[in-house]
């Protein structure tokens, strides 16, 4: 019988991948108002209301953090934004 | 062009088109702006600093095609459509576009105001200033395709709700 250690993925990559992720979305003057709200409705299932408030967020601040999660559906959702020509971005949470 | 008619919400229907707007939807799917390199950076840009590790070369890979082959997608459905554009330079052009193809138009006609915007670089206050009244120039008749393009997009919104 012979034993073959395989290669574990060091400390620092496995906790790259766990914990939470934000997804940002970031001004851009072109995206309309009622388009920017449409697309977090239908992309997160928000409310009008909830979608208007991270519009307005994004629109006055530049940016806003729209959802925090696992990385994998986090990922997800940031393809559809893309998809949906909105500038978001993935970022860790601080600890 | 005359107010916008919706049939039954079954479809937007453009009417009384002057040559000029008839011509920019004709344009639509194949606005050479969209291979500028200016363009492709705001249609595809980077999904995350270079810090989230494996995540920029996986998204460039396989996402980012995925993306280009969409929205080539959504501009096929708007060529079909504007194919069907009827009338003449004298009384005018007339569309009629199909609920089905709302989210189609929404995205293509987005594809184009943002490409016109990066490549003629414009910010808030280009967007809020008056309207060019007798555009002189590529970069104001970009503007006025951007506010055009955009009121359209808001009545395609309004009639997805």
């Amino acid at each position: 019988m012979s034993t073959e250690l395989k290669d574990l993925p060091s400390v620092s990559e496995t906790t790259e991948l766990s914990g939470a992720w934000n997804i940002i979305v970031h001004n851009d003057p072109i995206n309309l108002m009622s388009y920017v709200t449409l697309v977090f409705r239908r992309v997160f299932g928000y409310s009008t209301e909830r979608a208007k408030k991270h519009m307005l967020e994004v629109h006055h601040r530049g940016r806003s953090v729209v959802w925090t999660g696992e990385r994998e559906k986090a990922e997800l959702y940031l393809q559809q934004l893309h998809s949906h020509l909105l500038l978001a971005t993935l970022e860790k949470v601080d600890p | 062009m005359s107010e916008d008619s919706r049939q039954g919400m079954t479809a937007l229907l453009l009417k009384n088109l002057p040559p000029h707007l008839a011509e920019w939807l004709q344009g639509l799917p194949d606005l050479p702006g969209y291979s500028d390199p200016l363009a492709e950076e705001r249609l595809f840009p980077d999904p995350c600093s270079s810090k989230v590790s494996g995540l920029l070369e996986d998204w460039k890979s396989y996402v980012q095609p995925e993306l280009a082959e969409l929205f080539r997608n959504s501009r096929e459905v708007v060529r079909q459509d504007v194919s069907r554009l009827t009338g003449n330079p004298q009384e005018g052009f007339s569309l009629s576009i199909p609920k089905a193809h709302f989210d189609a138009w929404i995205g293509t006609l987005n594809q184009c105001r943002l490409t016109l915007g990066a490549i003629h670089q414009f910010g808030e206050k280009d967007l809020e200033a008056d309207l060019p009244q007798n555009p002189d120039s590529e970069r104001e008749d970009a503007l006025l395709q951007i506010h055009f393009f955009g009121y359209l997009q808001e009545l395609l919104i309004k009639g997805s709700d």
